[in-house]
């Protein structure tokens, strides 16, 4: 999906915020991540490509520990994941996560979805979840939208919504697990263009997904992942122009045309 | 972009109107025709009517179905969310109560149960029972005297054990139906375990499981019946005692059938009321 030509966004990277050493996971006999280490820094956006299976999104999903590593140590913003129940949900409170197919609540308004994690996680007042809710609505462009239910909303509203959901917890790290790939093509860019306002914003942000415009607008690194080991990793005009490895180009030729 | 919803809103819609007028008009024939076809007697049917001890009889016969179902509905819900909760635990000590309770007492016949705690629990609920006794001249009086008897108290407890353990099963296929995904976005905003049970899964599962769940306590409303065998006197029981005076049983039963009728039809009427608050069905055009 080709995004209009921007000017790439000039990103001031700080110090590592997420650090994997030597993650190894394994679903019974399968082996879905084999050895990664990776580090990200505050402000950087990085993009995860790679074939299906080759465990991009359990690599995503280890970050918050909704899939605990078979053996490695993963440390978001100076903290270890022990496994500790506590330990885990505080780390979650900093770390938002957008999914494939939004998982919004369905039983619940646009609004209400927006501030349950508020005020229940954060101990905020209905009065003021209610109001910093109402702004993100805005900042992601469906403030008409906040009395009804996701039911009532076309893909790329919801895929919105969950992101502002994810905004209202002030994370400091923004997971994208394939955001665009349950979308139809016309809704594609307005949730792209939600995505760039945050990279601008200087959200450090880890994206898994093939979105080509989008990684060479706002990513300052893509990774290539090929069974259960990254692969390639470098900057996006590098990668896609003068791919290295021979599974990266054979990959890339598959999904550039 | 071309992305919105529209809602299927009738104005007059006149075969909805005829489809209810119909509906009643079925409903009154279903009434009449039955005693036709059983050769009830109207003289008998007077014979009730007009003994005003008759009706305050069958009318508290009619308030113990009530009261007993009613304590028995409110108070399995509680216990069937909690084994539902349990069988899906992530302790095995507390499936390992649940998974039991729920196969054991699924699997026995309600009359059993009902048998089972009346004898062993006998002295226990008399102490209840006892306490209970008010004036039994007085309407209430009775009423509380025959609802908190030995019998009506076996029949709520054994209600709630048995509905609790089938409610359990329905609640736990409920919370298996939803999306993982619905755990894991909960969970990814930092919610606890508990925290997204009661605010994301279970809201949901009742919802999803509200229709089965209402016809089980329609099951149970029938099931207060049992309790007539034990010395319950409730809704069935009274008309017997009725009809084993006049000898009228056709006809007393019919009226108790048609209060089991009112009473399970607005028990599905709740259904629909609960089922019509929040998100409403929509059609969505975006897809076209």
């Amino acid at each position: 999906m080709a995004l209009p030509q921007v000017e790439h966004i000039a990103h001031s990277i700080g110090e590592p915020i997420i650090l994997m050493e030597n993650i190894i996971k394994r679903f019974g006999k399968l082996t879905a991540l084999d050895d990664v280490s990776l580090e990200v820094r505050r402000g950087e956006v990085l993009m995860v490509i790679g074939p299906s299976g080759s465990g991009k999104s359990t690599l995503l999903r280890c970050i918050n520990h909704l899939e605990v590593p078979t053996s490695g140590k993963v440390t978001i913003d100076g903290v270890v994941l022990t496994g500790q129940r506590t330990n885990i949900n505080k780390i979650r409170e900093e770390v938002g996560m957008v999914f494939q197919r939004f998982e919004l609540f369905p039983h619940l308004t646009v609004l209400e979805n927006v501030t349950l994690a508020q005020m229940v996680v954060r101990k905020r007042s209905k009065e003021q979840a209610n109001k910093i809710g109402m702004a993100l609505l805005e900042k992601v462009g469906i403030p008409e939208k906040a009395g009804g239910y996701p039911a009532q909303l076309s893909g790329g509203q919801q895929q919105r919504v969950a992101i502002a959901r994810a905004l209202a917890m002030q994370p400091k790290i923004m997971l994208f697990d394939e955001p665009t790939s349950a979308l139809d093509p016309e809704m594609i860019k307005e949730v792209l263009d939600v995505m760039l306002d945050l990279a601008r914003e200087g959200m450090t942000m880890v994206v898994v997904s093939h979105e080509m415009g989008f990684a060479r607008a706002a990513a300052n690194r893509v990774i290539f992942m090929d069974q259960g080991k990254i692969v390639e990793m470098g900057e996006p005009e590098r990668i896609f122009s003068t791919p290295q490895h021979e599974r990266t180009q054979l990959f890339l030729s598959k999904i550039l045309h | 972009m071309v992305t919105r919803t529209e809602t299927i809103r009738p104005g007059v819609n006149w075969w909805s109107i005829l489809g209810v007028i119909l509906r009643v008009l079925g409903l009154l024939l279903f009434i009449v025709l039955i005693p036709i076809a059983f050769n009830m007697e109207w003289r008998n049917f007077e014979r009730i009517f007009e003994k005003f001890s008759s009706l305050r009889f069958l009318s508290l016969g009619a308030l113990a179905t009530i009261a007993v179902s009613l304590v028995a509905i409110l108070a399995s819900l509680p216990l069937a969310t909690a084994l539902a909760l349990g069988r899906l635990s992530p302790f095995r000590f507390i499936r390992w109560i649940a998974i039991p309770y729920i196969e054991v007492i699924r699997a026995l016949p309600l009359l059993l149960l009902i048998f089972y705690i009346s004898l062993r629990f006998s002295d226990q609920l008399g102490v209840f029972a006892r306490m209970g006794v008010g004036d039994t001249e007085s309407y209430f009086g009775r009423a509380a005297q025959i609802i908190l008897s030995q019998a009506g108290l076996t029949v709520m407890v054994a209600l709630t054990l048995y509905t609790a353990a089938v409610n359990a099963e329905l609640l736990r296929s409920g919370i298996l139906s939803l999306d993982r995904g619905q755990m894991e976005a909960a969970r990814s905003l930092g919610l606890t375990y508990w925290q997204t049970m009661r605010r994301v899964v279970l809201p949901q599962a009742f919802r999803r499981t509200l229709a089965p769940l209402i016809a089980q306590f329609t099951i149970l409303v029938k099931d207060t019946s049992l309790g007539s065998i034990i010395g319950f006197i409730e809704l069935q029981r009274s008309a017997r005692i009725l009809y084993e005076n006049d000898y009228n049983p056709m006809e007393a039963l019919y009226i108790v059938a048609l209060i089991y009728f009112v009473l399970n039809y607005l028990l599905g009427l709740t259904s629909r009321f609960i089922e019509r608050k929040g998100p409403s069905v929509e059609l969505r055009v975006a897809d076209f």
